[in-house]
């Protein structure tokens, strides 16, 4: 019994052994004689290998040459990975380089396990070192094998943060993405353009990867070079924006949010004895703006600016992941709810509010409502209209007193008033009866004043090549259909276009959403007589190799051109005089007369722009001021406007919204009228200031020239004009 | 023939020629110890190919395989020359030795990949935990042999997993998944002919794959050891951010189980000859010479090496279950049986992970992989089971 019970459990563990064996044996024949003859060639090949040669990147100029992103040469340290591949000789050399290097060791190992650098290559340790340090290793390089210090192009934006957001920034290629770029020939750890120019003139800037075929010995050693194809830089690209002129905008517009961050709204005023009443109003939280300018006659864009900005030289490599993450990641807030949710940090200093970002734009959209009156017969623009300060909604039918009354802003009564004058105060009572007439009298499902927007550009991407570019939304049935889809609106606000929402549009209030880009583009449209312009971030393309004149200016004029970008047109508008000389009259006196019908109202921009130069520098504006649930001190501040020299007197458009700063007359029109003021006088700029190296103890998105030591209200540039003249 | 009859007839306690045939150097088992020599051989040679290959000078290697192996030898021959059943009684004082080594190398060993698993003695380096599977087979051939009763009854099953309990903790806290799946390998196979009752070597199974899963779940295991793990699962490089903030990944597994696979491959049926194959000579495949000379055989040597290889292995265990079967007592057959297991599963897990259908874990393959500790105590072991096969006939 007991031998049996044994031999029979030998013989089990006999056949386990011999049924191992058996799937060894299988896979051996299975590997050996039955895979794929293919590998064979495979593998020969790598007997030969391939190291690519990144091309150095093209620049990126502004419109006169200034080098806004160039290439430095930079010293890195990189090491041989066959050196490495033991853990304990690796751990040794960590050790001791991470001194050196001013970093970790477990940052070094955490290179040479991350996936993005490929095992053939050296591994790059520290890129970018300063030459003491790169002598330091060099210098003891036989007690670091493998180890080399190498050339390296780094990228630099001399002139950041200025049009940092228009520039751009490098990255590494995006985990989503690197399909597209290494079906493109990148390597993985290859940096691509992200944001910006960098990222939407990524195939003009990137030039041709050449490559190296070396042949190696079995220890990875390369014995020589069989062949070799050098890279092909990539192309300068020239930009439409000047950059002084941008740094202008940027910094007035900075000066003019801190500015209006002081000021509160006024307190509301007793209609019984005109005297001011009620509890103080909080302070406007200016959290934001734009400011836009083109040139209205090619639909070149000269600035852009954004704020809250950023600086492209976070971007740099240098910084880890976690300082970025403070810059530009999120907060977890509790909403309305209580629930959980992500925003942005520091109020998206990486988004580019010109072109992505989508406002109401209150009565800078009377302009085109007073178009589309006239064009479809609806206003005689001499004709006057009774504004008493209010207007009933027609059909409207409510047992509240008054409940079906529209207000004007402040409840202002302007009296009699004619197209001109109705845009000159911005009377809304005047736009309102248009805007209802613009629905209940013409065609069902024509939309009148709609089409004259989309004309105009407006509810379209305009195609400027810059990533993130928004289309806005033009307000109709079909979009407020999807709005209610989307749980944006309620679904019987959802159900049908009512005239309410066309009153609302005619005054730029409701669903309307536009882009500062797109607000420019149409007035600049309507100041050189109809043609809508694509609006163009880059003037041409120059040969890789130009020289440059002096330090960070390159020669425009030894460049080699090989492609200009010609003006191109969105679509053209028909613009007779009948319609745009009365509007044209109302919006150049927007900015300083006073009506002569007896309610002696002032215009809206009135107190900005009474002593301007109309003479030989003429402009036409006109405000807006889009609000928020009734709330003054969330009124955000519109201005539009085009203008030039006396003998191109439609040159140029600008137009800036600022957020939660108040009426249009009062932040944006004095930020614009700083801008006309640099158009007229470009000596008053300040210079391009001296770059400052980036402050990394200081982590905030951008280090701005702080308002203690520029004050931008455009009074010092009074102050250098008057200066000028005596 | 004549002699064969007489070795068949001395079974039935003929005193005939007793003292003569008795002689235990009469006994060895001539095609165990050929096959022993073909395979310490084969390792050299192995070895050898896979430097000329790489373009090193193998004379180091070859040196230090060949002093291995000499040592091994005498080490073998001593030990077949003392009966195994007088050394019974120090069954208890090898096993404490080795465990002591085990927490002595805990303390003061050296680090290589990750396993703090070996002694630095000058040229040469011990690593403990060879050693201690070979005092582990003898320890539980020689406990479990105790009782010869019908089956193992339960304490002593629980005490023979004890047994195996101390050195297991200690391998797996260098740490050493390897040898620690081989420990519990051979005890398995010990306690299987021991005649453990088959509901406690079920229970006991599922047991340790319950504690297998929870050590993986507690986060003990070092990351590198999941890495191989998962690089054996999904072929897949992956980088982990640990709880401490180090950064791992197993592109290095990934990568040297992918080029092992593609070295089998190329060698095909022949191989690429002596010194030669590509992925051998690349340098791609770390560690090639100990845990991964599979790889280079069969690139190098190609079907026809690597399935004599694996033929020469099978021999071998066969001839150690067959001295099993023969052997004069349980305790000698359990040492047998240890030892088949013991190789069984060396040669299976380390030509498995070579053909990447076995996770990698630093395994070698008996005798042939590059290694004095472990070609020593494979070398012991198979000194215990000539040491059985010769003392069949010979009284206590």
């Amino acid at each position: 019994m007991r031998a049996e019970t044994s031999a029979i459990r030998l013989s089990v563990l006999g056949v386990t052994v011999l049924a191992l064996f058996a799937a060894l044996f299988s896979r051996l024949w299975f590997l050996q004689v039955a895979a794929s003859p293919g590998l064979e060639v495979k593998v020969a090949d790598n007997r030969v290998r391939t190291v690519a040669l990144p091309p150095p990147r093209g620049r990126i100029l502004d419109s006169l040459g200034r080098v806004l992103a160039d290439n430095r040469q930079g010293l890195s340290v990189v090491v041989d990975q066959n050196e490495i591949r033991n853990v304990k000789k690796r751990a040794a050399l960590f050790t001791v380089l991470a001194g050196a290097l001013h970093k970790f060791p477990d940052d070094l190992e955490a290179r040479y396990q991350s996936p993005d650098y490929p095992r053939l290559l050296p591994l790059p340790l520290a890129e970018d070192i300063p030459e003491p340090d790169a002598l330091w290793i060099r210098e003891r390089i036989v007690d670091y094998p493998g180890v080399d210090v190498v050339e390296s192009s780094e990228r630099s934006y001399r002139y950041a943060p200025t049009a940092s957001a228009i520039v751009g920034y490098l990255g590494k290629i995006q985990k989503e993405t690197v399909k597209k770029y290494t079906d493109k020939g990148y390597q993985q750890n290859e940096l691509v353009g992200i944001a910006g120019v960098e990222k939407t003139f990524e195939d003009e800037l990137r030039g041709k990867p050449g490559y190296r075929k070396v042949e190696i010995d079995s220890n990875n050693r390369v014995v020589r070079e069989v062949d070799r194809v050098d890279p092909t830089p990539g192309n300068d690209v020239q930009l439409t924006i000047n950059l002084q002129q941008q740094q202008y905008a940027e910094l007035i517009l900075q000066a003019e949010l801190v500015k209006r961050r002081q000021e509160r709204p006024q307190r509301d005023v007793n209609p019984l004895d005109g005297l001011l009443t009620g509890p103080e109003k909080p302070k406007f939280t200016a959290p934001d703006g734009a400011v836009v300018v083109e040139d209205a006659t090619n639909g070149e864009i000269v600035a852009l600016a954004s704020n809250p900005g950023f600086d492209s030289r976070w971007y740099d490599g240098k910084s880890d992941g976690k300082t970025l993450s403070a810059l530009f990641g999120f907060d977890e807030v509790e909403n309305d709810q209580g629930e959980a949710t992500k925003i942005p940090r520091n109020n998206s200093p990486l988004f580019d509010r010109t072109v992505s970002g989508t406002f109401a734009i209150g009565s800078t959209m009377k302009l085109f409502t007073a178009i589309a009156g006239i064009r479809n017969g609806l206003i005689d623009p001499k004709a006057k209209f009774d504004d008493v300060g209010k207007w009933k909604m027609p059909g409207c039918d409510t047992a509240e007193p008054g409940g079906c009354d529209k207000k004007n802003a402040g409840g202002a009564v302007y009296g009699k008033v004619n197209l001109s004058d109705a845009l000159t105060v911005s009377s809304d009572a005047y736009f309102y009866d248009l805007g209802a007439r613009l629905w209940l009298e013409t065609a069902v499902g024509t939309y009148p004043l709609q089409t004259e927007l989309r004309r105009f550009g407006m509810g379209s991407q305009l195609g400027i090549k810059l990533p993130g570019e928004q289309a806005g939304r033009v307000p109709d049935a079909a979009a407020k259909k999807a709005l209610a889809d989307a749980g944006v609106i309620d679904k019987f606000a959802g159900s049908k276009f009512f005239t309410g929402d066309n009153v609302n549009l005619a005054i730029g209030q409701g669903l309307t959403s536009i882009t500062p880009l797109q607000l420019a583009n149409a007035y600049a449209a309507f100041a050189n007589g109809g043609t809508v312009w694509r609006p163009r971030i880059a003037k041409a393309l120059y040969a890789p190799g130009m020289p440059n004149r002096t330090f960070g200016l390159a020669d425009l004029s030894q460049g080699q051109k090989i492609k200009t970008y010609d003006p191109e047109i969105f679509g053209q508008v028909d613009l007779p005089a009948e319609i745009t000389e009365p509007i044209r009259d109302g919006l150049k006196r927007v900015l300083f007369d006073v009506l002569d019908n007896g309610s002696g109202q002032p215009s809206t921009a009135r107190d900005t722009f009474k002593d301007w130069d109309q003479e030989n520098f003429p402009i036409w504006g006109k405000t807006g001021t889009a609000q928020i649930d009734f709330n003054d001190w969330n009124d955000s501040s519109l201005f539009a406007s085009f203008g030039g020299p006396r003998d191109n007197p439609n040159k140029y458009a600008v137009a800036s919204i600022i957020e939660k700063a108040g009426f249009g007359g009062q932040a944006s029109a004095p930020t614009v009228k700083c801008i006309w003021t640099a158009l007229s006088h470009p000596e008053v700029m300040p210079p391009l200031a001296p770059v400052a190296p980036l402050d990394r103890a200081k982590v905030v998105p951008r280090q701005w020239v702080t308002p203690e030591n520029f004050d931008a209200s455009c009074l010092d540039v009074q102050f250098a004009l008057n200066r000028r003249e005596h | 023939m004549l002699a064969d009859r007489n070795v068949l007839s001395i079974g039935s306690s003929s005193s005939r020629s007793r003292t003569d045939s008795a002689e235990p150097f009469r006994h060895v088992d001539w095609a165990l110890l050929a096959i022993t020599c073909l395979l310490a051989g084969a390792g050299i040679v192995a070895q050898w190919s896979e430097r000329v290959a790489k373009g090193i000078s193998p004379t180091s290697t070859i040196n230090r395989q060949g002093i291995s192996v000499a040592i091994g030898m005498l080490a073998m021959l001593t030990i077949m020359s003392v009966d195994y059943r007088k050394l019974r009684p120090f069954a208890i004082f090898f096993y404490l030795a080795t465990a002591g080594l085990l927490v002595a190398v805990r303390l003061v060993g050296d680090v290589v990949n990750g396993a703090r698993a070996w002694f630095s003695l000058g040229v040469f380096q011990l690593q403990p935990s060879e050693l201690a599977k070979v005092t582990l087979v003898f320890m539980l051939a020689a406990y479990c042999s105790d009782d010869r009763g019908a089956k193992l009854p339960y304490d002593r099953f629980i005490k023979a997993l004890m047994i195996l309990g101390l050195p297991l903790v200690l391998v797996l806290a260098q740490p050493d998944l390897g040898t620690a799946s081989t420990m519990v390998a051979i005890t398995m196979g010990v306690l299987l002919v021991a005649k453990a009752p088959a509901k406690h070597i079920i229970l006991i199974s599922v047991l340790s794959l319950a504690t297998v899963f929870g050590v993986y779940k507690s986060g003990y295991v070092k990351p590198y050891q999941l890495d191989r793990l998962s690089s054996f699962i999904n072929q897949k490089e992956k980088t982990t951010r640990n709880p401490d903030g180090t950064i791992t990944s197993n592109k290095d597994q990934v990568q040297q189980v992918k080029y092992a696979k593609e070295a089998v491959t190329l060698g095909r049926a022949t191989g690429k000859g002596f010194g030669q194959g590509f992925r051998t000579s690349s340098g791609d495949i770390p560690e090639q010479k100990t845990d991964f000379i599979f790889s280079a055989i069969a690139e190098q040597f190609g079907l026809i090496g690597a399935a004599s290889l694996l033929g020469a292995y099978l021999i071998l265990m066969l001839r150690c279950l067959r001295i099993a079967q023969i052997a004069p007592d349980h305790m000698g057959s359990l040492i047998a049986v240890g030892a088949a297991t013991l190789f069984a599963w060396h040669v299976f897990e380390n030509t498995a992970m070579n053909m990447g259908i076995m996770p990698v874990t630093g395994i070698p393959l008996p005798l042939v992989s590059f290694g004095g500790s472990s070609t020593i105590a494979f070398l012991c072991l198979l000194g215990l089971v000539q040491n059985v096969h010769m003392r069949r006939y010979s009284p206590l």
